[in-house]
């Protein structure tokens, strides 16, 4: 389990972590999404053990992973912007893992060969391509073994079948070995099929932090055409995320499951009502919504 | 044991030393051409190869600092990679290893790029040298010194990085720290000397001290000449000792270092302020001193003000300059308030010095506290001795605080019209535990009120013979006696010998003690005085053998020194003064 508690970071006079508070649970598939600028990067480099926080705690596996050898050998990162050695090679940086990562599994990384065909593990990386480069990271971090994987921004630069390959992959570790992943990310519909936690982060604090499925049960969109051509006043009780109308037909978003939303929506004997699931994207955009200067706004140009 | 948990990672020094091979590998070639390629090429084509492998390995170390100096600086950038920039920052901070593990490791790897090449050229040189039969030690002498000197270059240099975050800032700081320090001294000197009335300056111990501070200076003015030259060896040390002390510096720097710091100039907020002080203060001073000699001509020491402007404007844009290098932007114009606090600092800092405000140059001590005070008089019509040094103590000190307030009072006086003599005065005062020196540079004329208060002070101080610091070793005396007069003096000389030395310097000593030995300012009166010249050297076992030369200029009031001078046989012949006057001694 990861476990980040009341961890707090400023970068000069920027709050950059503001009484952080987030549990991944082991073996879990967690999304972190926010707006940029939310901490998200901050927040893995914390955990991958790079920054040590000013405040509070940041713990992988019961124990602080700051300065503890042990915990990050049980950790692999790929971070948004790669680092390799200057002219070094797949093959290369695969022997340099293979002497600092304690569970580095050789035979794998030869098995991994055959997922990232296009990657010449002889040629340096700086010549590869963006997109080989992550296809390289996701081969030496998987060959790692590792029980915690850590990926910022991960698929980002992948074409959609390497997109698939990988979380195919990576899907398997969690499988096959428990493998808990944290994975943050602006690709909401790709996490939604991936990811069993999401946590929104928002001006460096944790926004919401719930299971995929309790979050999009939490949340519901009603459409409804009431009797009247303009909406009636709802009760003060009742959580509106956002309201909008086209036409008679009125879009509700409420927070709450959908038989609440539908029980307290009657009352007004609507000619027609209905409860939809949001998307992650949905939930985010309208969770966020309510934070200041974070609305969507159309702009015309 | 595994490396997750070691503080050293034989996989990252392996990785360093791979992937910086150029490096070391140019370090290598350099050295197989200077050493053993000459010894084999003078093998050939020369002569005097047995002499040659025994000097050329010291004579190159001199070569080996300078050149240690700069790869070090190259060594210490490449291995501590990670501190530069934001990528290698995460990589290396989210590896399974200690961060003293990574600092080690990289130390190791550099220190064996610095000193493996210099192994390789001893084993090189030592099998050439085998071959062609003159096998010489001083090439382990030449590893020896590399190796030392190594650790203290790669140390520093490594310190530099850990305190910055960028290689070029890094880089710029070591060579900085190399040379501002005796920079400054002399800037801050220069100055006073031209602000402060009789400012004597810092004197050589401190420039001793700050010579320390410059260690490229300090290394290379060295030259080996022999392999057992304990003062290199000595210097070595100590070099070695701080760059172990600097070593520990940069390791503990190193752990408290945020990831997040890896390209910032500074890498420490306490250091970031400690920056902003150097830039303007040494900036301030330096483009100060600049600006006035570009928009006035020269630095007009008496026109205070102008250069104090020029400071105020030279630190107020140094201060920009240092929150523009941290913030690595030019809109820093919110700092102005510290900028505009500095300019200030630095006018009131000159204004103090330039109308002196603490009293410095006004400063004439109250004869009652002085313990004795130590003055040194050289210029047109003064006797040698008087060079040496003359003492003052009780009721003699009055004599020589009036002559320090007339110094003092008439400083402005640059009538130097009809006034042919120069006048040096060097004093010393000793006032309890403390001291006070000054020096003066000023003119006067034959029997003006400055003549008559020089002449009362040279004739109350007591020449500072040797006889209340313990019996000397007498080396050597000799005694000169001008024959003819002033326009065409020459001299007949007896050399003294050494069984003689100490009866003449007791009759000397006796006359001074008997008040006849009186010291006057005038070029008459110097020819009048001076019918023989004593030259004498001596050493003090008990002081650290401190050899100390005497110049005595005899008059004919010294009888008693004439006395015995005639008992021993040194003189034969009347003396004769330079203006033609027989002096008759009894």
């Amino acid at each position: 389990m990861i476990k980040v508690s009341h961890v707090e970071k400023h970068f000069d006079s920027f709050h950059c972590l503001k009484d952080l508070n987030m549990t991944v649970p082991t073996g879990a598939v967690y999304g972190l999404v926010g707006p940029n600028g939310a901490g998200k990067s901050t927040i893995l480099r914390h955990i991958s053990g790079v920054y040590q926080p000013e405040s509070g705690e940041v713990e992988v596996g019961g124990e602080s992973v700051y300065e503890n050898p042990l915990i990050k050998g049980k950790l692999a990162c790929i971070p948004d912007e790669l680092f390799y050695f200057t002219s070094a090679s797949t093959k290369d940086m695969m022997k340099f893992y293979k002497g600092i990562y304690p569970k580095f599994d050789v035979e794998r990384y030869e098995h991994l060969k055959e997922a990232f065909p296009e990657v010449n593990e002889n040629s340096p990386m700086r010549r590869l391509s963006k997109g080989m480069q992550k296809q390289a990271a996701f081969w030496l971090a998987l060959s790692c073994r590792p029980e915690y994987l850590l990926l910022d921004e991960p698929v980002d630069g992948l074409d959609p079948v390497m997109r698939r390959q990988v979380w195919s992959l990576m899907l398997k570790d969690v499988a096959n070995h428990g493998t808990t992943v944290l994975v943050s990310s602006h690709n909401l519909r790709e996490l939604e099929d991936v990811c069993d936690w999401v946590g929104i982060l928002s001006h460096g604090s944790m926004m919401i932090q719930r299971s995929l499925k309790e979050l999009q049960g939490n949340v519901v969109k009603m459409q409804v055409v009431f009797q009247e051509k303009e909406a009636p006043q709802f009760p003060e009780d009742m959580e509106i995320l956002h309201i909008s109308h086209v036409g008679r037909i009125h879009t509700i978003i409420v927070r709450g499951t959908a038989e609440e939303a539908t029980n307290r929506l009657a009352v007004y004997s609507p000619i027609l009502l209905e409860a939809l699931p949001l998307s992650l994207e949905e939930i985010f955009i309208y969770e966020l919504g309510g934070e200041q200067e974070y609305a969507v706004r159309d702009i015309i140009l | 044991m595994r490396c997750e948990t070691s503080f050293f990672s034989l996989t990252l020094y392996k990785k360093h030393l791979k992937r910086n091979w150029p490096l070391w590998a140019a370090w290598l070639a350099l050295w197989i051409m200077v050493i053993p390629l000459q010894i084999w090429n003078r093998n050939v084509w020369g002569s005097n190869v047995a002499k040659y492998v025994r000097i050329l390995p010291l004579d190159s170390i001199a070569v080996l600092v300078s050149a240690l100096a700069f790869t070090a600086a190259l060594v210490a950038v490449t291995t501590f990679f990670h501190l530069f920039k934001s990528p290698a920052a995460n990589f290396v901070g989210a590896l399974p290893l200690r961060r003293e593990g990574v600092f080690l490791t990289a130390f190791a790897a550099g220190y064996t790029m610095l000193v493996g090449p210099l192994v390789v050229v001893t084993l090189v040189t030592v099998l050439l040298e085998g071959i062609i039969g003159y096998l010489a030690p001083e090439i382990l002498i030449f590893l020896a010194a590399g190796a030392l000197n190594s650790f203290f270059w790669l140390s520093f240099a490594v310190l530099c990085c850990v305190i910055s975050g960028h290689a070029v800032a890094a880089v710029a700081f070591y060579a900085i720290f190399n040379f501002i320090v005796p920079v400054m001294l002399q800037l801050v000197e220069g100055l006073l000397s031209g602000f402060l009335y009789g400012f004597v300056g810092f004197g050589d111990g401190v420039y001793e001290a700050c010579g320390w501070l410059c260690p490229m200076l300090q290394l290379t003015q060295h030259s080996w000449r022999s392999p057992m030259d304990f003062n290199d060896w000595n210097m070595l040390a100590i070099y070695a000792a701080v760059g172990f002390l600097m070593a520990l510096c940069a390791v503990g720097l190193h752990h408290i270092r945020k990831a997040e710091r890896s390209g910032d100039l500074i890498a420490f907020d306490p250091i970031k302020w400690l920056f902003r002080i150097c830039v303007t203060v040494c900036g301030g001073m330096a483009f100060g001193t600049l600006f006035t000699l570009i928009i006035f001509n020269s630095v007009d020491l008496n026109e205070g003000w102008k250069f104090g402007v020029c400071c105020a404007v030279a630190a107020f844009l140094c201060y920009m300059a240092a929150e523009m290098l941290l913030a690595k932007s030019f809109k820093v114009w919110k700092h102005w308030k510290g900028a505009a606090i500095s300019a200030v600092a630095f006018i009131l800092v000159v204004a103090a010095v330039d109308m002196d405000w603490i009293g410095f140059t006004t400063r004439v001590p109250d004869p009652a506290g002085v313990k004795s005070v130590t003055a040194s008089f050289s210029g047109t019509g003064l006797p040698a001795v008087a060079d040496s040094g003359l003492i003052f103590s009780g009721e003699n000190v009055k004599a020589i605080t009036d002559l320090h307030q007339y110094l003092v009072e008439h400083r402005d006086e640059d009538d130097y019209q009809d006034k042919d003599n120069y006048l040096n005065v060097r004093v010393n005062y000793k006032l309890g535990w403390t001291s006070l020196q000054r020096q003066y540079r000023t003119y006067y004329a034959s029997g003006d009120e400055l003549n008559q208060l020089l002449n009362a002070a040279l004739g109350k101080g007591d020449v500072s013979f040797p006889y209340d610091r313990g019996t000397p070793n007498y080396l050597s005396a000799e005694l000169r006696i001008p024959t003819g007069n002033s326009d065409d003096a020459e001299y007949i000389g007896w050399e003294i010998s050494t069984e003689d030395i100490k009866p003449v310097w007791d009759a000397v000593t006796a006359d001074v003690k008997a008040g006849r030995y009186v010291l006057r300012a005038d070029s008459v009166a110097e020819d009048e005085v001076n019918t023989g010249i004593l030259n004498a050297q001596w050493n003090y076992t008990a002081a650290g053998r401190e050899t100390e030369y005497y110049q005595l200029h005899l008059s004919p009031e010294l009888t008693q020194t004439w006395k015995t001078l005639k008992d021993l046989g040194y003189r034969d012949q009347e003396r004769v003064s330079y203006s033609g006057a027989t002096v008759v001694v009894d």
